[in-house]
């Protein structure tokens, strides 16, 4: 409780620093949505190209089956009569023999509704041999052999086969083949009615396979269907495709999934830096408040619930940008973003709560990380030294770490040459990932490297902003604001006059200006005070810092 | 009681105290003066328990610091200690009233048990009607009034302020001088006021010079 009473000293300053706040928000939200969008985009996409497949593959969206001897026929109109179900298809499978010479060979008949089979399972659909025969497929004792069967059995279209079920045995005439029956699949096809006519299974079905309307969930249709079957009838989703569909797409989900990946990366990276900057620049003020009594523990904690809030306000806004992003993007480009993988597809995008909670929950751990470092930093430094304010050079490791830097560039280009992997570029990840972390390793030096390269000229502004770029050491995060940084400067706010004089005294003696001594003095000199006196620091690594003058 | 034995702190190798010996009852209100860079600084801050010796002895109320840790120093800061800096340190996102409160709050009070005790300073530095105030609204010799209100509303035993008109122009800082050695008294707390000025120095009860070779009269 006493922790929470102390919300109106971080939470209003985070409020005070709406700007450095806005950004981390900003960076969360975006790696969040990013992340949100590519999922919610690849969810419906794979959703979608499920159903695709399934209805290439030659299987259902929901299948409806029974005990051995079958179910009763009556099911097949209930079933076709529901809202869900879009087509409705009856079959009637049986197992048959065939022994003409040599060992005894069985094959999968199966009973079709050719009308109805040609909507729900076209893959099945017989093809006759010729022409003439276009009707053969409706005629009692004509039957399809697949390829496969075909070859087993040593018969083309045209001849005659001896059958047998049970004990019931008929003879029928080959009228063409099954195109795309799978391969190595010995299955035979003929009409339904036939089927029940001749093997005495009259009135009754094995199975109904059913395309649902569009936008039906497979799981929903199943448990609504499932409640008005009579005992020992099963509906069930067919198994085999959605392995079959996973392992097609894999590389494409593979790759969005990094994506997203990165995405969030970036975010918690800038609002590490992001939190990084307002731990250096309200490091006075720690200071105070430790001097004050603050425990240790206690400031840390706080430091961390500024970045929880921070990332979970992020997650939020991330997760409702990330479904308006996916939902636009599916509208322009389609379920593969373009790509052209599941062209003719029409994802239709569902809200998921829990992966919502999930990328919400992303956001709050890449707001807690990024203000990790910074906290601890803030929480280990000694008061009686940051009270002084200007040693913040020796915050967040001085010149970066380019030897690190080096090798991690060196890594990715090496990366670059490792071989697929099972199809998937693990390689290239692992340089793209070694590439983002040598170039922020580099970007300090890089930066002094550029300041010390720019010519002691031009407008004083300019110069100042040079000037600290090459001064301040560390973190990259203090690299594009630092220059800019106004509050807090020498004099410029009274209420912490003490936020950034060391600034000043280090980057004036790099203008090598005579300028600089009057302005750094220029209070007490303007006073008149004989006992003014500028000291030269022996902290400073430049070698001269001045400090503040006092009476 | 504050004692204070033989104290040095050397800072890479360079002895910046050495063999200093102090002591202060309840009550009492010394300056310390010295020239710049002679440690004066320094010493507040061990007194204040934010740095450690490299030798010596120092105890408030009879805890020996050597025996505190950590977070046990950081509570004798929170319950017995107060500060007046030269830069103010009045926190700008927190109103005049909530700046003077904030030792309270750390203290665990609040409501009224925080905001009666600091209206009451405010009105003692001459502040009460600018307690809801930002404190970007004072000058500086108001917000170096509002730091010395907020180093008394939790009735400190030992008040330290290192050069507090530092900031300020010669009539003003008089003003706060006075005040501060007014209400250090008004508390009965101990107080020491560091300063480069004798004038400052003037107006606490003794003042005592800071050289490189000690602590002196
Ligand atoms: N953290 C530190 N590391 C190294 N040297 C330090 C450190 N802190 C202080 N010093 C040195 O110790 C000496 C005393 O510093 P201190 O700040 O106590 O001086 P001071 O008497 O308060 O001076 P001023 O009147 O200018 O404030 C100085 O020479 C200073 O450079
Ligand atoms: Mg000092």
């Amino acid at each position: 409780m006493t922790r929470l009473r102390l919300a109106p000293v971080f939470l209003g300053s985070l409020a005070r620093r709406r700007l450095a706040t806005l950004f981390s928000f900003f960076a969360i939200v975006l790696g969040v949505a990013l992340g949100m969008a590519v999922q919610a985009v690849h969810e419906a996409a794979l959703r979608e190209f499920d159903r695709g497949l399934r209805a290439l593959a030659g299987e259902a969206d929901l299948q409806v089956v029974g005990p051995r001897g079958g179910f009763d026929e009556k099911i097949y109109a209930l079933l076709a009569g529901r809202p869900e179900v879009a087509e409705a298809s009856p079959l009637l499978e049986l197992e048959v023999r065939w022994s003409e010479s040599g060992p005894e060979e069985t094959l999968q008949l199966l009973g079709i509704d050719i009308f109805a089979l040609a909507r729900v399972t076209p893959v099945l659909l017989p093809k006759p041999a010729s022409t003439a025969d276009r009707l053969a497929s409706l005629a009692e004792e004509s039957i399809f052999l697949s390829r496969a069967a075909q070859t087993a059995l040593g018969r083309q279209p045209g001849d005659d086969i001896d059958l047998q079920a049970g004990t019931q045995r008929r003879r029928f005439k080959i009228a063409g083949d099954i195109p795309g029956a799978a391969d190595n699949r010995r299955l035979a096809v003929m009409d339904i009615a036939a089927v029940q006519a001749h093997f005495g299974k009259l009135g009754r079905l094995s199975r109904i396979d059913l395309k649902l309307v569009e936008g039906m969930a497979p799981g929903t249709a199943r448990s609504a269907l499932q409640a008005i079957l009579p005992a020992g009838v099963l509906i069930e989703v067919p198994a085999a495709s959605a392995e079959q569909a996973g392992n097609l797409s894999r590389a494409y989900r593979v790759n969005l999934t990094m994506l997203a990946a990165i995405a969030l990366l970036t975010g918690g990276f800038l609002v590490f830096s992001a939190q990084a900057l307002s731990v250096v620049r309200r490091r006075t003020e720690f200071a105070f408040l430790r001097a004050l009594g603050l425990a240790r523990r206690t400031l840390f904690t706080w430091l961390l619930a500024e970045g929880a809030l921070i990332g979970l306000a992020g997650g939020v806004v991330g997760v409702i940008l990330g479904h308006a992003l996916a939902w636009g993007a599916l509208a322009l480009l389609g379920g593969d973003l373009g790509a052209g993988y599941f062209s003719g597809l029409q994802p239709s995008l569902q809200f998921q709560p829990l992966v919502s909670a999930v990328y919400v929950g992303l956001g709050l751990l890449a707001g807690i990380a990024g203000a990790w470092l910074p906290a601890r930093e803030a929480a280990t430094v000694s008061p009686a030294q940051a009270l002084k304010a200007g040693d913040e050079t020796t915050l967040l490791g001085g010149r970066g770490h380019p030897l690190l830097g080096c090798g991690l560039l060196a890594t990715s280009l090496a990366a670059c040459a490792i071989p697929p992997l099972d199809g998937l570029p693990l390689g290239g990840y692992l340089a793209v990932a070694c590439l983002l972390a040598g170039s922020v390793l580099l970007l300090p030096l890089l930066a002094a490297g550029i300041a010390r390269l720019l010519p002691a000229r031009g407008p004083v502004p300019a110069r100042l902003a040079a000037a600290r770029l090459g001064a301040a050491g560390g973190s990259p995060a203090r690299r594009g604001t630092g220059a800019c940084r106004g509050r807090g400067g020498w004099g410029a706010d009274q209420c912490r006059a003490s936020g950034g004089d060391g600034d000043y005294g280090r980057l004036l003696p790099r203008l090598g200006r005579p300028m600089a001594a009057p302005a750094i003095a220029g209070r007490s000199l303007s006073a008149g005070r004989p006992d003014t006196k500028q000291r030269v620091s022996r902290r400073s690594p430049a070698g001269a810092n001045f400090e503040r003058t006092r009476r | 009681m504050l004692e204070i034995e033989g104290l040095s702190r050397r800072f890479n190798g360079r002895c910046v105290l050495h063999d200093i010996s102090l002591h202060l009852h309840a009550g009492e209100y010394i300056a310390i003066v010295g020239e710049s860079g002679v440690g004066k600084s320094t010493l507040l801050n061990l007194i204040a328990g934010l740095d450690r010796p490299d030798g010596g002895r120092l105890a408030l109320d009879g805890a020996a610091y050597a025996q505190l840790d950590e977070d046990a120093l950081t509570r004798l800061r929170r319950d017995k200690l107060g500060f007046v800096f030269q830069a103010f340190h009045v926190l700008p996102h927190l109103s005049v009233r909530q700046n003077v409160a904030l030792p309270l709050w750390l203290q665990g009070l609040h409501g009224a048990a925080a905001d009666l005790p600091a209206q009451q300073l405010l009105e003692a530095v001459g502040l009460g009607e600018r307690a809801a105030s930002w404190p970007r609204e004072l000058s500086g010799g108001e917000l170096q009034r509002v730091a010395i209100a907020r180093a008394l509303v939790h009735k400190p035993r030992l008040l330290l302020a290192d050069e507090p008109t530092g900031n300020l122009d010669p009539a003003n800082g008089a003003k706060v001088l006075a005040l501060l050695a007014e209400r250090v008294r008004q508390v009965g707390a101990i107080g020491i006021l560091v300063t480069h000025s004798p004038a400052a120095a003037a107006t606490a009860d003794r003042v005592l010079h800071l050289t490189s070779s000690g602590l002196q009269a």
